[in-house]
């Protein structure tokens, strides 16, 4: 209960002010799309340097919680997430939004992040020792086949054929191998100087996700006002719908707990994860997809109910539970504080500080993010022309201030415009991100994995022995043969 | 109206996926090899997963058109195209402008003068919000000509 002595410290009015600053610019840099929660935090940290250590962390805390939530506006609004953490949000998102529920649909994503959320930070608090053990058990060759479960699930619940599915996630995985191979150094399928980089995720995000967008809307004028109204929805009936749906919060903070402790992983897994849970545990199945309020209460817990426990591994260990954990441990270590025990000793005071400005960053994201839904209207009512320039403009400029890099520009529009024909055959973008984001963790998995296994009995045994390599395979296998039967019952009923 | 039927696409895909197999197969030395393990294990899925889509296609034959309205769309891929080529040369901001302006105006239901104030207006305002956003607040330095 140490961490109760250090409550007062979040209530000092600088460090009010700093969170409430953090907070709204969080929600407003998520929504923006290719200003990711990483990004957010990353371009943060140089600012903080000239703070103290606990208004620096308090402010990168409250920036990452808050862009992770703010992330599902344009999820939801504009069919675009606004992280890779938001990808599960799209699915039943934005048709809510397209059905006249925005409103509603931004309600539950904010109220279940923040269940969410509080539940992550509440395990972080009192569960970092054990919990710290459980992430150490994660060797390589389990790290790998939770890269490939995450693309299996993906494929299967974001694609209407499996093939397909499956197909873009390979694509997606063998486009992450472009650039430098990050075990051995070597310079792999670089037939431009401009690939020498590899692909940026950002850039690949806000391509596959925003561009197709634009062109489909300027195709169909898809975002007409006529067409997009906007029921009215008290927040008071959101709260109690949103807690009467128990199981699925509890699927997506369970899901988002779990995943958020294991290094590497990221809130992209943990969304997509509560999804295909939550989805095969309903008995509305056929209603995802087209609306499902519990698709978004799962995926926005999972992705916030993975901050807290995501900062475990990183506070204890100094491994990152997350890409934008990675980059707080920066936040960390410019003000001198080293992961370890000595966070909990000689730096308590800030570290329990900052782990309750988290708590207290909940509750203001919630606060603020209910209020900003009421303003989604204005997003709503914008017309098609003027939806189409804004986010292309934005999405150039966001994705050239990852690292002021003109490539990066070229590759989004490429990308976006092939996703584009692609999209109108049947393959979607949510695989190929996912597999660009996990294809790294993948492949460093697997080398590290086959260097292990060279010195023992093969690849082979080392990847498939273990009851948790057995339990993610059959889980990976679960989600495929799901896939396949949800297809072929799909067809049946088309064919009838 | 561009029209592409499913089997040219699913053709297309084979062909990409032997296509990039053969990189995977043929990329590196004796001594790089092992860097290429991990893309010739994704090709070589990727190839059974395109034949797979092919095989499925004949035995169900179900022939789909995809159409694209390409010349309604025109403007757009212009400017993109515009964008990649004089961005870094022309500068961001100036370029944003007239894409912006532009598209917004092209593809806008009425086409008068009262249309083109308004969108001029907006214009500057979002571009006002951008130069505020990404130079300001973010610092960053986009590529520019003269001012913009």
């Amino acid at each position: 209960m140490e961490f109760i002595g250090y409550f007062s410290n979040v209530f000092v009015f600088e460090n009010l002010l700093i969170l409430v600053l953090g907070t709204i610019g969080g929600l407003l840099m998520g929504a923006a799309p290719g200003l990711s929660p990483t990004m957010a935090v990353a371009l943060l940290i140089p600012f903080t340097f000239k703070m103290s250590p606990d208004q620096g962390l308090i402010m990168l805390g409250a920036v990452y919680t808050a862009t992770v939530a703010g992330g599902a506006i344009s999820a939801i609004l504009l069919k675009i997430p606004g992280a890779p953490a938001n990808i599960a949000t799209v699915m039943d998102g934005y048709p809510m939004a397209k059905s006249g529920k925005s409103k509603e649909a931004l309600h539950y994503c904010f109220i279940s992040s923040f269940i969410g959320g509080v539940i992550g930070i509440i395990i972080l608090i009192f569960f970092t020792p054990i919990l710290a053990n459980f992430a150490l058990k994660f060797g390589p060759s389990h790290m790998f086949w939770i890269a490939i479960f995450g693309v299996t699930v993906i494929a299967t619940l974001d694609s209407n054929s499996i093939i397909k599915g499956l197909f873009s996630g390979a694509i997606g995985l063998w486009l992450a191998t472009i650039g430098y191979d990050s075990v051995l150094g070597v310079e792999r399928f670089v037939f431009n100087p401009i690939f020498s980089g590899g692909i940026n995720i950002i850039a690949a995000l806000v391509g596959l996700f925003a561009i197709p967008q634009v062109l489909s809307m300027i195709e169909k004028k898809q975002l007409d006002s006529d067409q997009f109204q906007m029921e009215k929805k008290s927040i008071v009936q959101s709260i109690i719908y949103n807690l009467s749906r128990i199981k699925a919060l509890v699927v997506g903070s369970v899901s988002g707990v779990i995943i958020g402790l294991i290094p590497g992983a990221g809130g992209q897994i943990a969304g997509l994860v509560s999804y295909d849970q939550i989805k095969k545990l309903s008995k509305n199945k056929e209603n995802f997809g087209k609306g499902e309020p519990d698709g978004i209460i799962a995926a926005e817990s999972a992705n916030n109910a993975m901050v807290g426990p995501s900062l475990v591994p990183l506070l204890t260990l100094g491994v990152p539970g997350s890409p934008t954990a990675a980059v707080l441990l920066g936040g960390l270590l410019i003000h001198g504080m080293f992961p370890g025990p000595n966070l909990f000793t000689i730096y308590a005071e800030t570290t329990w500080t900052f782990i309750n400005s988290l708590l207290v960053a909940q509750f203001m994201m919630l606060a603020f993010g209910l209020y900003i839904s009421g303003l989604a209207k204005y997003v709503i009512k914008t017309p098609a022309n003027y939806m189409a320039a804004a986010i292309t403009i934005l999405a150039i400029f966001g994705t050239y201030s990852v690292q002021h890099n003109f490539a990066d520009v070229i590759v989004m529009l490429f990308l976006g415009v092939s996703m584009f024909f692609l999209s109108k055959f049947g393959f979607t973008a949510a695989p190929i991100v996912l597999g660009l984001i996990l294809g790294p963790i993948a492949e460093t998995n697997f080398s590290q994995a086959k260097i292990i296994a060279d010195t023992q009995e093969g690849i082979f045994k080392y990847l498939t022995t273990g009851y948790l390599n057995l339990t993610i395979i059959t889980l990976c296998i679960i989600s495929i043969f799901y896939g396949i039967v949800s297809e072929m019952k799909r067809k049946n009923a088309q064919n009838k | 109206m561009l029209k592409i039927n499913n089997l040219t696409s699913l053709i297309c895909i084979l062909f990409i996926s032997i296509l990039l197999a053969y990189a995977s197969f043929t990329g590196g030395s004796e001594n790089t090899s092992e860097a290429y393990l991990f893309p010739k294990l994704i090709t070589s899925v990727m190839i059974i997963l395109s034949s797979f889509s092919l095989i499925f296609y004949f035995l169900n034959k179900t022939l789909s058109v995809a159409e694209v309205d390409v010349k309604k769309l025109s403007v757009y891929l212009i400017s993109l195209i515009l964008f990649i080529f004089f961005g870094e040369i022309i500068g961001f901001y100036f370029l944003a402008i007239l894409l912006f302006f532009i598209n917004s105006y092209y593809y806008s239901e009425d086409k008068n003068i009262k249309n083109i104030i308004q969108n001029t207006i907006i214009t500057i305002i979002f571009m006002l919000f951008i130069y505020f956003l990404f130079s300001i607040m973010l610092k960053v330095q986009v590529p520019r000509f003269f001012l913009f």
